[in-house]
């Protein structure tokens, strides 16, 4: 056993006479300044703070300075023991540096977001707002429609009740007028004879109760009796032509009595025309005694034959 | 402290020789001012750098000792060790602090961001 032991101490000192002067093992100091800086060297602080790593650098080439010039002295130990200090130092401040860079980065980050938050608010709020504007226009435009239809059917109620009362006064005056011409044939045909025959509507009146006997010029009360006529004869429609035709008894020579009646025929278109008959719808012709209706050997006969035609064609 | 200490100078200047190297007052100074600095930034309540304050005051302690038996060169060394704890102490206090405000910075982003999340979202 002994022996072992001697043999491991001539180990150890040809060892340390191997490694040589100066070159003798590092202090536990040295070696954890050593160790210290190697970590400090692989973190953040080449990055953050380089200044600080040079420092921690420049303590422990003092430290080996000292260590190869006097292994293991206490100058070692101590140069040691503040370099290693010195690069815990760089570590920490760096990890303040990046401590501070994120504070910086969060705060950045904060203002981002909120700005992304208020615009967002924003946006929803300016989508919101057109959103309303349109339903809003929306709901106008629908009014105006409402509107409009109502307007127009206002409009169409109107045109309606309008013609409505047209056709109410025309209907009125056709009624009025059919009255009138109806009151007429009645009143004519208590004067007159009217007869719908093939050349067209006649009437017929009396000569007797026209014009005195002989004469072309009306009787008062025939007037009266042929007002009512040429209330009937401007009923009829323009386009038909009047015919007065005026007719004797065979009393007396033809050419007197194809006078008289010629006369009797103009006296009363003249009379027609006053009444508002148009001129040129009525023409005037005398027949003297060739167209008797009754026999002239008779009175009655005679005063029958004595009349007046008016026929509308 | 700085009584004792300012005791301490103008006795070793007074004795002058027997120091083979000056009274290292501006050491003396410096490395209090860094251990003042390093409570003050609150590295007591921070342990690491709990642990290097406290050592920095028992080598500013040897330190004077060293003075008053006139050991200058060893006072120097001291004092040099002493003013690293010290510092050091004040950075790990400071990295601390920074970690925590950078910390509190991501926590409120986070809450910002969950709130949004939460605003897109809404309850039906």
């Amino acid at each position: 056993m002994a022996r072992m032991n001697h043999l491991f101490g001539m180990l150890g000192v040809a060892a340390t006479l191997l490694i040589g002067c100066g070159a003798s093992a590092p202090t536990k100091e040295l070696q954890d300044a050593r160790s210290a800086y190697k970590d400090a060297s692989q973190g953040k602080a080449a990055e953050l703070v380089p200044d600080k790593l040079l420092s921690a650098k420049q303590a422990l080439d003092k430290a080996e300075a000292a260590h190869n010039d006097d292994a293991g002295s206490t100058d070692e130990k101590s140069l040691a023991y503040v370099a290693q200090r010195m690069a815990e130092l760089a570590v920490a401040l760096a990890g303040q540096a990046q401590a501070q860079k994120d504070v910086t980065d969060a705060e950045k980050q904060y203002e981002v977001a909120q700005e992304r938050m208020r615009r967002d608010a924003m946006d929803e709020a300016t989508r919101t707002a057109l959103a309303l504007e349109k339903v809003r226009k929306e709901l106008a435009d629908e009014n105006n429609k409402v509107g409009e239809q109502s307007k127009r059917l206002e409009q169409q109620k109107a045109e309606l009740e309008a013609r409505q009362r047209e056709l109410e006064s025309e209907k009125s005056a056709r009624v009025l007028a059919e009255k009138k011409l109806a009151d007429a044939m009645k009143s004519l045909e208590e004067i007159a004879k009217v007869k719908e025959e093939q050349r067209g509507l006649v009437i017929t009146l009396e000569g007797a109760v026209l014009f005195a006997s002989g004469k072309t010029s009306l009787l008062p009360i025939a007037k009266d009796k042929l007002g009512k006529v040429a209330v009937v004869l401007q009923q009829q429609s323009d386009d038909k032509r009047i015919v007065v035709e005026g007719h004797t008894d065979s009393v007396g020579s033809d050419d007197a009595n194809l006078k008289l009646s010629q006369g009797r025929a103009d006296a009363v278109r003249d009379f027609m025309i006053s009444q508002g008959v148009k001129a040129e719808r009525i023409t005037a012709v005398g027949k003297g005694e060739s167209t008797p209706i009754a026999d002239n050997k008779t009175p009655e006969g005679r005063a029958n034959n004595r009349r007046v035609e008016i026929v509308v064609k | 402290m700085r009584l004792v200490t300012g005791t301490i100078l103008v006795l070793a200047v007074g004795v002058g020789c027997g120091a083979s190297a000056p009274v290292p007052a501006t050491q003396v100074t410096e490395t209090q001012a860094a251990i003042r600095a390093a409570e003050e930034v609150g590295a007591p309540n921070v342990p690491k750098a709990a642990l290097h304050l406290k050592m920095a005051k028992d080598q500013m302690q040897t330190a004077e000792a060293q003075i008053k038996d006139e050991d200058n060169v060893q006072a120097r060394m001291t004092l040099d060790r002493a003013r690293v704890d010290a510092e050091l102490a004040l950075a790990l206090a400071r990295e601390s602090a920074f970690r925590a405000k950078a910390a509190e910075a991501l926590e409120k982003i986070n809450k910002l961001q969950a709130e949004a999340t939460t605003a897109k979202a809404p309850a039906k």
